[in-house]
């Protein structure tokens, strides 16, 4: 048995014409093509249904929540307890921290991009989320990256269960805030403790 | 011949029995108990008494150490809690006793005082660069003074007592003089105080070491996330600061045991009751006898005690007739010092520590109460009983491990729910406190008082996590970490929640 296929081979090989051979190397190619092509595609459907307890990235929101015109409202819904007001920090992360005043509540978290529109803002969780539920008197505290610069960020709260019908100050709460990552050299700067030092050196002059 | 030396005998004798006799006068005058006078020659032949007897001083050292030493980065920073394990742990607590002493001794200058709030401490203490101690509640200056032997009581401060205090490294104006933070919980002083034996460059390089060691758990404050909300923002709770956030670390069970000194196999053989008497009385002379419903009881002279089949012992004095002296909160708490160190009966913890958590001045004595704690975890007691009651059925609860009564340089009354603990199994725990917290805003949701905690007087004046002792537990028992939520609501006093 094995010889006679020894034998199938060896004749294959012998009467195989030159142009054969390259036709069977082509569809060969073609079909590795096919497969790898299939392979690295792949990936692009695992990107995976959203999870837990947000809206969902895709979940197209109110265009009130964009409206650059409107200004923060009172925090009737959500006390939101950091940032207090604008600030500029020397870390690349910054935690978005509160205390929810009512039942019911989604916080959505918006970010004006380079092109001055607020888009969603991606916590820093790996969760792939810039939204999240609270109940009465509950604590949240969120993570996300900052930009170098100045990051504008809006904080929208609302009634989960009214969101087809907005309405400023009744069921939706909007506060913007500005925080400020230091540029890296300044920090720098501020770490070797120059002016830290120059404090100093003012104290000893004036105070015995 | 003969008849000299019958004289030489006899006038020694004579001269040993007067010596005898003055010897037995000056033991009954110290002794003062009824039965043979076993250990009177303790002081001669050490022996087996030695371990009978305890150094007030070294007690004094250990029960005046503060419940909490912290290390504080800052607002926004880590915090780190160095407890007795850690290598600085007895460095910083002999710093903090200089400084105290150069407070209450008037060697300091005040710079600034002011009311006390939760909100003015973060703000003086809490968020800055500083080492922090506190006690669990304010330990009256009486107290204090003599705890670390210092004249004078307070030093013209104005103090009522030490309840926290922070040694603020980072304002010191130069290397030879450092700023203090104190509180008695009703003002906070800042004073200013020549430098002990750290330096600022010295304590910087300790807050160095603990933020270079990865397995030093790290812990946030809460005024620099959640000013302004009901809980208290000098409340530290566990927090990562690494990029890797999964809330979830090792926290060790406890095994928590009546130690077998205290329990008689048959309350009825004597034999059983001498051997628990060795470990809790000494060497006291007393009656014993079986109490009937497990216990033991022993009597002597002055005193009754009765140890229960569940560990609870329970001290009363007799009074031979009028009433004592109330003395000063000094006298009367190296008495109740002595009452939980003597004998050696500190050993039965285990390796749990006991911490004074308060104290209360009535007309007649002082109440004084120990709690247990395992590193900076309380050990909670939430234990009621009938036994001791006579097999009447009344129930007693006990919110305190140990509470003493002493007045007039004797303890008058003592209760100690008698336990050793030793660590378990290390298991993986949910640590977020914001989860926490949700739960225990749904405890008081589930009973329809929601409104509660949205009004403006509700509080949270502590959170953590620790271990709880309740009642009709076995002799043997497995405490696990749970949360302790203190707030300022009737009937919720302590919301103790499952750690998941």
């Amino acid at each position: 048995m094995k010889s006679y296929k020894k034998r199938q081979l060896c004749m294959w090989q012998r009467s195989s014409l030159p142009g054969e051979k390259l036709m069977v190397r082509k569809i060969l190619s073609l079909i590795l093509v096919a497969l790898l092509c299939l392979g690295f595609a792949t990936p692009a459907f695992a990107t995976g249904d959203s999870t837990g307890d947000s809206t969902g990235d895709e979940e197209i929101l109110p265009e009130i929540f964009y409206d650059k015109s409107i200004k923060s409202t009172e925090q009737f819904l959500v006390k939101i307890t950091r940032p207090e007001g604008d600030e500029s920090t020397i870390y690349k992360t910054y935690l978005i921290c509160g205390s929810a005043l009512q039942d019911g509540l989604t916080i959505q978290l918006l970010v004006e991009n380079k092109d001055g529109v607020f888009e969603k803002y991606v916590l820093n969780d790996e969760s792939g989320e810039s939204s999240w539920s609270v109940n009465a008197y509950s604590y949240f505290q969120k993570e996300v990256a900052l930009k170098e610069g100045a990051n504008r960020i809006r904080v929208v709260v609302y009634k989960t269960a009214e969101i087809e019908e907005p309405k400023l100050s009744v069921n939706l709460q909007l506060n913007d805030f500005t925080v400020t990552l230091l540029p890296q050299n300044l920090i720098d700067y501020l770490n070797r403790g120059l002016i830290l030092k120059l404090g100093d050196l003012l104290r000893s002059l004036f105070i015995r | 011949m003969i008849k000299q030396k019958f004289e030489t005998v006899r006038s020694f004798l004579l001269l040993a029995l007067i010596l005898l006799s003055i010897f037995q006068a000056g033991i009954l005058l110290v002794y003062q108990n009824s039965g043979y006078p076993a250990g009177f020659m303790s002081a001669i032949f050490p022996g087996r008494s030695n371990q009978y007897s305890f150094d007030m001083n070294e007690a004094k050292d250990v029960i005046r150490k503060p419940s909490v030493v912290a290390a504080s980065e800052g607002k926004y920073g880590p915090r780190w809690i160095v407890d007795r394990e850690t290598p600085w742990y007895e460095e910083l607590c002999r710093e903090f006793s200089y400084y105290m002493a150069k407070v209450l001794s008037g060697a300091s200058r005040n710079e600034e005082s002011r009311q006390y709030s939760a909100q003015e401490w973060y703000n003086c203490a809490v968020s800055k660069k500083a080492f922090l101690f506190s006690y669990v509640k304010n330990v009256d200056m009486e107290l204090f003074t003599w705890l670390f032997g210092i004249q004078g009581q307070g030093g013209g401060t104005g103090f009522t007592g030490i309840f926290k205090a922070a040694l603020l490294y980072e304002e010191s104006p130069n290397d030879n003089e450092m700023v203090v933070c104190i509180t008695d919980g009703v003002i906070i002083q800042k004073h200013i105080i020549r430098t002990g034996n750290l330096d600022r460059k010295e304590l910087s390089e300790i807050i160095g070491s603990l933020s270079g060691n990865m397995r030093s758990r790290t812990y946030g404050a809460i005024g620099d996330y959640f000013s302004g909300t009901a809980t208290s923002p000098d409340i530290l709770y566990i927090y990562s600061f690494s990029m890797i956030k999964d809330s979830m670390a090792g926290f060790y069970d406890l095994q928590c045991r009546v130690p077998q000194e205290v329990i008689a196999a048959d309350p009825y053989d004597v034999a059983d009751r001498n051997a628990v008497a060795m470990a809790m009385l000494g060497n006291e002379s007393y009656e014993s006898d079986a109490g009937g419903d497990g216990s033991i009881v022993f009597v002597n002279l002055n005193n009754i005690y009765r140890i229960n089949e569940d560990g609870m012992l329970q001290y009363r004095y007799k009074p031979s007739g009028g009433s004592l002296p109330k003395g000063n909160a000094g006298e009367a708490f190296a008495e109740a010092l002595g009452f939980i160190y003597k004998y050696g009966r500190i050993r039965l913890t285990g390796d749990a520590d006991i911490v004074l958590t308060g104290m209360e001045e009535t007309d007649g004595s002082y109440e004084f109460y120990f709690d247990y704690y395992y590193k900076e975890h309380p050990i909670i007691t939430d234990y009621s009983t009938t036994a001791g009651g006579g097999g009447t059925g009344t129930v007693t609860s006990y919110g305190h491990a140990i509470t003493i009564e002493a007045a007039g340089g004797r303890v008058i009354s003592a209760d100690w729910l008698i336990r050793r603990f030793s660590r378990d199994n290390e298991i993986l725990r949910n640590y977020d406190f914001i989860r926490a917290h949700e739960m225990m805003v749904n405890v008081f949701r589930n009973d329809g008082m929601l409104d509660v905690v949205g009004g403006e007087d509700f509080s949270v004046s502590g959170a953590g996590i620790g271990y709880r002792i309740t009642e009709g537990m076995k002799k043997t028992q497995l405490l696990v970490p749970v949360w302790i939520f203190r707030t300022n609501v009737e009937g919720y006093r302590q919301i103790v929640l499952e750690m998941q």
